[in-house]
């Protein structure tokens, strides 16, 4: 246990030492939620009710999907699997440290944008706090294991760019972050569906648990831990 | 010496291409075994393979009694690899740490003193210098204090104050009473590190020997070169052959080199005539495998 806590306060510290990380995490995600809030504020009075929940989704899907796949892609490079497994540094504790650090990192930025809105913006303070939380962290969770999976499955950087955008562009456009999802046609609703923004927008936004959406960011969950263990599983070298 | 590690009839296959085919061969305990060989012989597939990082196909392969994967589990052994990669922002100081963590032992220090890394312990990975890259892995592959230490190209790229440095640690390394197996490309190295030396070629062991056993099954002689004050009439005599002349410049070979020389200066004495400058080519290992290689590529 001892040895998998360093290796998860070594990954945090990494993590803060690497500029792409903090550009991913923490700059645009803040500059993103600094100007876009201003934006949604001035141009529909009524953001102020999802002000809170857009801006987390943002910078999560952000963090995850863009930042936490570059940090992941690097240690499975064939030379630095082959030295953590030759020196019996088992590849888990490196991808549940990287997991563990990202949530650390994403969660300062959610809590900034949550304390933050309501005093700059006048956003509204969802209710029941506790409730509001574990719904994130749901969400969070699932959104860093897709990430996890993209920058395990990339055979290259660039080929990782093109999936993660993928995922990152509709998000932003198709879930109801940037405007209402009522407004998208019937097809892109439907496109929208797929993506674990919306459903983490649905979840944040209502009062209760949205059955649905909570069960497909749960279902999100289980298949990528499963996708995950059996790629660790079958990781050789090449 | 008794073996610690026996390779046995062993093969491996990436998908068409048969890289190893059937090769077999010991390390003694305590000695120094080096892998020599052209690029694609097979060297790091069979060091993966001792280091249970890649299956075999056919063979078999013991370490102290123990399979590869199970020697792995144990970290009865220490690896550097050929492409060894650590995360860009780890500190050496913390690389050590991490390593000795997972081994369930205190932080080696003595190792960060011991290779010269104390005055760059807080320096991040991605800034190091091919060198000192380079010893950070092997010190690394030390801090479980293993018997045996497998080193994949363990000087591909330093400098020549890097080589000696590391050829140093490697000789002191035997001392302490590790066995080490090596590859390398560079046969001069080899020469001078390696107690026995298994030439590599097309997935089989071409020959294997001690350093000098396989330079002296080699089929070229001592080659003596000449440069004399005055042109003279050159023979061959019974212990030293003339091959060629430029100007003043005389080529010989021969198999005894003390009798051929005193042979070769008795008829300059007579005919009065002095040697400006006089040259001593031993034939070298690099000379053997050159051959070896030919000879396989001819096949």
């Amino acid at each position: 246990m001892s040895a998998f806590l360093y290796t998860l306060k070594l990954k945090t510290k990494l993590d803060l030492r690497n500029r792409d990380i903090l550009i991913t995490y923490y700059l645009v995600p803040i500059l993103f939620f600094i100007v876009m809030s201003l934006v949604f504020t001035s141009t529909n009075p009524e953001a102020v009710k999802t002000l809170i929940s857009s801006m987390i989704i943002f910078s999560t899907t952000m963090g995850s999907i863009i930042g936490t796949p570059g940090s992941v892609i690097n240690y499975f490079e064939n030379s630095m699997v082959k030295t953590f497994k030759s020196s019996g540094i088992p590849l888990w504790s490196v991808l549940l440290s990287s997991i563990i650090s990202g949530a650390i990192n994403l969660t300062v930025v959610s809590l900034f944008i949550y304390l933050i809105s309501p005093v700059i913006y006048d956003a509204v303070i969802p209710g029941n706090p506790l409730l509001y939380f574990l719904k994130f962290i749901l969400f969070l969770i699932a959104t860093l294991l897709i990430g996890t999976i993209l920058g395990i499955f990339a055979k290259s950087t660039s080929k990782l760019t093109m999936y993660s955008q993928i995922i990152f562009l509709p998000s932003m456009l198709f879930s109801g972050i940037m405007f209402p999802s009522e407004m998208l046609p019937d097809f892109l609703k439907v496109v929208g569906l797929f993506l674990p923004a919306t459903h983490g927008m649905r979840l944040l936004s209502s009062m209760t648990f949205d059955t649905f959406s909570l069960s497909i960011i749960v279902a999100i969950i289980i298949l990528s831990i499963l996708i995950i263990s059996v790629k660790l599983k079958k990781i050789k070298v090449d | 010496m008794r073996n610690i590690i026996e390779v046995e009839k062993l093969t491996k296959s990436y998908g068409l291409n048969h890289v190893l085919k059937g090769l077999s061969f010991e390390v003694r305990e305590n000695e120094i075994f080096a892998l020599l060989g052209p690029n694609g012989a097979g060297k790091t597939t069979t060091l993966e393979i001792i280091e249970g990082l890649r299956k075999h196909k056919d063979g078999k392969i013991i370490i102290k009694g123990e399979t590869p994967k199970e020697i792995l589990k144990n970290g009865e052994i220490g690896v550097q690899l050929q492409s060894s990669s650590l995360p860009p922002y780890i500190k050496i100081q913390e690389a050590v740490e991490l390593f000795c963590k997972w081994k369930g032992i205190k932080t080696r220090n003595d190792l960060i003193d011991e290779f010269g890394l104390k005055e760059i312990r807080n320096h991040v990975y991605r800034t190091l210098s091919t060198g000192q890259k380079r010893k950070l892995h092997l010190a690394l592959a030390l801090v479980n204090n293993p018997k045996i230490l497998v080193l994949d190209e363990p000087t591909a790229g330093l400098d020549v104050e890097g080589r000696v440095v590391l050829h140093e640690k490697i000789r002191k390394l035997k001392q302490k009473g590790i066995t080490i197996i090596l590859s390398s490309h560079d046969m001069a190295e080899v020469e001078k590190l390696a107690d026995r030396v298994a030439i590599l070629l097309d997935g089989k062991i071409k020959t294997i020997g001690n350093p000098k056993e396989i330079i002296n099954s080699k089929k070229e002689e001592t080659i003596i070169s000449i440069e004399l004050n005055q042109d003279i009439d050159m023979m061959s005599f019974e212990n030293i052959n003339f091959i060629n002349k430029e100007e003043k410049n005389y080529k010989f070979e021969t198999k005894a080199l003390l009798k051929g020389i005193n042979e070769l200066t008795n008829y300059l004495l007579e005919k009065k005539v002095n040697i400006i400058d006089l040259k001593i080519e031993h034939p070298t290992l690099e000379e053997k495998f050159v051959e070896l290689t030919n000879r396989g590529e001819k096949k």
